[in-house]
């Protein structure tokens, strides 16, 4: 079981506007706001790189601990999304800095555009996400599996410290240039690792 | 002495092939650390190191890639250290055995350095000389344990790269080789493409550069092409041996060892010198294409003299089609530059390159000099502001050497530096720079003895620069003689002279020639008129580059025009687009203006501020200007604008973004009422501190409320993210602020706050503490001692308000 490595076209990516929207807590009608998102979109799209690595690990439920390929957890909920599957993907998704320029270029001579096009790339590495889910669907069910909601570090108790862990186990410093500070934050900002379950019939 | 030019003349070396799947296959855990096994398992490296010698492999790379002590886990009992000395004598050894072995032929062993495992700041979290010296300690061993050369490869940030070429050249005297990760749209991680990677690595003197991983050898052929045109030293190339894939649970690659063979006889002739494999690529591999291209004689490797700067995406070359270099960040003369640098006002400086960006310079230069400032602190992190916002190169521009050397050795890329002339003085502070940390540097001609008033005279000093920087090892297409242009109005001759000079120079010395231009109109009315007619005289003479005022229409008209009549314009294009930009004839330009905001003009500033008209606020607000006083139009125009905004985004009507476009439309009103207010009038609110603290990278939030401050009166001093303690507590200290905001995203960054208002407490200050970002509560801000939580900008600015009584 090796590392596969994907890379996409950021124009390829269904950005959700109306997520985006969300994301910059928008709730009402604000065609201003609107206009300005899709037209800073290109610019984000040229900017993009999105690149993707995954695996598929064992996984082992050891009394109330879970051991996926040696990322450990007694997060419940984890245990609970990956309940009677017998092994797992870990992924890591990006959009690389080239994102991170642009949003930090912005946040220096106009912090409106900054704050949109941040919300623009968290819609945008979610689609990506779905993306690779729809990848990793493929391929399980073309030998008759299924496979779980993806479910990330940082939430229902599943450590943040893991995602450290998933991102070793794939080498996306080397792969995808995904790198950690050491306060365990991501660069690129708009990445994303996860843990997808396999259910075997 | 590993001096591949030599080696390479009339053969090609080969480099070694792959470690890590070599280490894998004798038992090597994933997630196990490769580099300790030249204390383990020393006979396991040495066999690695013995099948690469005799499949034919000149350059043997120690397994040290990954042993510099940022890197290497500082837990357990094998140092960094130790590694790296194993790694090398390891080599040393299997070379030896080989020879006595009775195989005979020339071996190198060559210290590998590869990434530190973090992004460099800005980007990422690694300060660049924490990065330098993990480097120059790795050379230091790595000289001392006997390695013949420095390998650097697999970098994928050209700063990194930097600071490893730097480190290798402050802790060793080796040979260095540096090879770059491309993708398959030739460029690297972050975003630099070959042409900016030899020119930053060329400038620092490299022995030769190339291309590593990452690629398969079919995509490395396809980026041979900028690698011949560019490259002024040898090329080495080190492909993958193909994408890695799982084939019945075995991971293989696709390029067989035949295959890879036939490539890299096509990689040769297509303009490298030596090759080799990275990974997946084995003895065989290596094997083959020893034979492959035993009979190929390389390109010869000559001096492309071509004049090239860089950034950390492109190279800019000075050579026939004359370029601009936008002259607006230099406060000479400019009120308002110097306002923002006297007040650490970074915005306004990042503003200027963008906008001089936009108009089509290919250089800007960045001059920061104030007798009142520190030069060396602002000019370095001016420079490093401006490569954040945009991707041209810089023209490092100071009298001060120690202000240029700093700024030198941040950049990213290949600098032009301003300037070196003919005194001895000049000559001995500037041209060692440019040799340690690469440059083109602008030559004056002037020296001891003042300008002399004839071309010959000229030209005889930049003849004296010229030798002077080729006996220590500089290129002469590394230096452009700038023969000054002269106020014609003082002496009718100057012109003529300067403009001899432009030819005779670039005649006889074979180097390029820039001008500061607009000194010649000094002291004549309608300046731009002369200005531009001088600046086409001086393009049809040779001017190779242009100190210039890009905002100048008349300057842009005459470059224009240049490009279009001597055959360097394609298709006209450039021109057209530019002439279509221009105002119609009997339409003023502030006509066009005004008649796209007609709409919104009905409402007024008022409107355009609600609005977020950024552009339209600024004009609106210079009309009201001229018939009412700055303080009337800020407080019964922009702040009640601004309050009928913010009470609107605290009932939730107005969203975020429009808070910040409305919050932007009244900065730009705000810069033209400032203009016209005195000095101490219209005095600061109070002083504010602002960060987002250690180990946290991400800013949009404290930009936002930095904005926000702004636009409501207050000084604000922001320092940054990823901003330590104790910087904080000194910048609080020194500028008596009343008010402390500190932002964290992340809970692995709320420790960081709590220390930092620990500090802040017991330094004395009495200062409030704000705190917000994304995943603070009321809880936590209590938990770490601040005294208020704000749950957005606006409520900073209203707790400001409330901590200064006003």
């Amino acid at each position: 079981m090796s590392v596969t490595l994907l890379a996409f076209d950021a124009n390829d990516l269904r950005v959700s506007m109306s997520d985006a929207m969300r994301y910059m807590g928008v709730s009402g009608d604000a065609p201003d706001v609107k206009t300005i998102a899709e037209n800073l979109l290109p610019e984000l799209c040229y900017a993009a790189k999105p690149k993707v690595c995954f695996r598929e690990l064992e996984m082992v439920f050891d009394g109330d601990r879970l051991n996926v390929g040696g990322i450990r957890t007694n997060s419940e909920a984890l245990m609970k999304n990956l309940e009677g599957c017998a092994s797992a993907y870990v992924f890591a998704a990006t959009l690389g800095v080239g994102t991170d320029r642009l949003i930090s270029r912005y946040s220096k001579l106009e912090t409106s555009k900054a704050v949109i096009l941040g919300a623009l790339g968290s819609a945008m590495i979610e689609s990506l996400c779905d993306e690779v889910c729809a990848v990793l669907e493929r391929e399980q069910q073309s030998i008759g599996n299924f496979i779980k909601p993806r479910f990330s570090p940082g939430y229902g108790g599943f450590e943040l410290t893991a995602q450290r862990e998933i991102a070793d186990i794939l080498e996306t410093e080397k792969r995808i240039g995904l790198y950690f500070t050491d306060s365990l934050m991501m660069i690129p900002e708009k990445s994303v690792t996860a843990v997808v379950g396999i259910y075997k019939k | 002495m590993f001096d591949i030019k030599s080696l390479t003349e009339n053969r090609v070396i080969l480099f070694d092939g792959g470690m890590g799947t070599m280490l894998q296959e004798m038992g090597l855990l994933p997630g196990e650390v490769p580099e300790k096994w030249n204390i383990l398992y020393p006979e396991r490296i040495r066999s690695v190191h013995r099948k690469y010698i005799e499949a034919g492999s000149t350059v043997i790379t120690a397994n040290t890639f990954g042993g510099c002590r940022i890197k290497f886990p500082a837990d357990g009992d094998i140092s960094s250290a130790d590694v790296i000395k194993a790694g090398v004598r390891l080599v040393r050894e299997a070379i030896a055995e080989a020879e006595a072995d009775g195989i005979t032929g020339e071996r190198f062993a060559a210290l590998d350095m590869g990434p530190t495992g973090h992004l460099l700041k800005p980007l990422g979290d690694l300060d660049f000389e924490d990065a330098v010296a993990a480097y120059t300690e790795m050379a230091r061993i790595g000289e001392a344990a006997g390695a013949d050369l420095i390998l650097i490869e697999t970098m994928n940030d050209s700063l990194e790269t930097k600071a490893a070429i730097l480190g290798a050249k402050e802790g060793s005297s080796l040979p260095i080789v540096v090879t770059n990760v491309y993708d398959d749209t030739g460029r690297t991680m972050t975003g630099a493409d070959p042409g900016a990677m030899i020119a930053l690595a060329e400038g620092m003197g490299v022995a030769a550069v190339g291309m590593n991983c990452g690629l398969g050898p079919d995509s490395m052929l396809k980026l041979m092409t900028a690698f011949a045109e560019n490259a002024s030293v040898p090329v080495v190339v080190n492909p993958n041996a193909g994408i890695p894939r799982t084939e019945n649970g075995v991971t293989v690659f696709d390029v067989t060892p035949a295959e890879f063979a036939k490539y890299m006889r096509d990689i040769v002739l297509a303009g490298a010198s030596a090759v080799g494999g990275c990974c997946g690529t084995t003895p065989e591999h290596i094997k083959l294409t020893a034979e492959a291209v035993k009979d190929i004689v390389p390109h010869s490797v000559k001096d492309k003299g071509k004049c090239v700067v860089s950034s950390a995406t492109h190279a800019v070359e000075i050579g026939d089609a004359p370029i601009l270099i936008g002259e607006r960040i230099n406060p000479t003369g400019k009120a308002k530059l110097k306002a923002a640098l006297r007040e650490n006002n970074m915005t306004y400086i990042l503003g200027e390159a963008v906008a001089q960006a936009e108009k089509g310079v290919h250089i800007l230069d960045v001059n920061t000099g104030l007798p009142e400032i520190d030069e060396v602190k602002t000019l370095s992190s001016a420079v490093a502001e401006i490569q954040g916002v945009t991707d041209l190169p810089l023209q490092i521009d100071t009298s001060d050497p120690e202000a240029m050397a700093a700024a030198m050795r941040i950049y990213n890329g290949k600098p032009m530096v301003n300037s070196v002339n003919g005194k001895a003085e000049s000559m001995e502070a500037v041209l060692p720079l440019v040799k340690k940390y690469g440059g083109v540097v602008i030559a004056l001609t002037l020296d001891e003895s003042g300008i002399p008033e004839t071309a010959e005279g000229r030209l005889a000093i930049a003849r004296k620069i010229v030798e002077y920087a080729e006996k220590l090892g500089i290129s002469r297409k590394d230096i452009i003689a700038d023969p000054l242009a002269m106020a014609v109005s003082s002496d009718p001759r100057a012109a003529k002279v300067t403009l001899d000079s432009i030819e005779l120079i670039r005649r006889e010395l074979g180097i390029g020639v820039s001008l500061g231009v607009s000194n010649v109109s000094f002291g004549l009315p309608a300046r731009e008129v002369v200005t531009a007619s001088f600046f086409t005289m001086a393009l049809a003479r040779g001017l190779g580059a242009a100190i210039m005022n890009p905002y100048s229409v008349e300057m842009m008209k005459a470059y224009r025009s240049f490009l279009a009549l001597n055959g360097m314009d394609d298709g006209f294009a450039g021109y057209i687009s530019f002439a279509e930009g221009l105002p119609k004839p009997g339409e003023t330009q502030s006509a066009v203006k005004t008649n796209t905001a007609n709409s919104a003009n009905a409402e007024g500033l008022h409107g355009a501020i609600i609005k977020g008209m950024r552009e339209l606020a600024g004009t609106l607000a210079a009309e009201s200007l001229c018939t009412r006083s700055p303080l009337d139009v800020i407080n019964e125009e922009i702040i009640p604008a601004l309050d009928e905004v913010g009470k609107g985004f605290e009932k939730g009507t107005v969203f975020l973004p429009q808070l910040l476009m409305s919050a932007e439309a009244a900065t730009a009103a705000f810069a033209e009422a400032k203009a016209r207010i005195p000095k101490n009038e219209g005095a600061s609110k109070g002083n504010v501190v602002i960060a987002t603290v250690k180990g946290d990278i991400h800013d949009i939030g404290k930009n936002i409320v930095r904005v926000l401050l702004e636009n409501y009166g207050y000084n604000v001093v922001d320092l940054g993210k990823d901003v330590s303690p104790e910087n904080i507590v000194t910048a609080v200290a020194e500028s008596g602020a009343g008010l402390v905001g500190l932002s964290a995203l992340m809970t692995t960054t709320v420790p960081a706050m709590a220390e930092t208002i620990k500090q802040l407490r017991e330094s004395g200050s009495a200062a409030k503490i704000v705190v917000g970002g994304a995943v603070l509560t009321k809880e936590y801000a209590d938990m770490v001692g601040a005294d208020k939580y704000a749950k957005d900008a606006m409520d900073t600015v209203r707790y400001a308000a409330e901590v200064f009584g006003n």
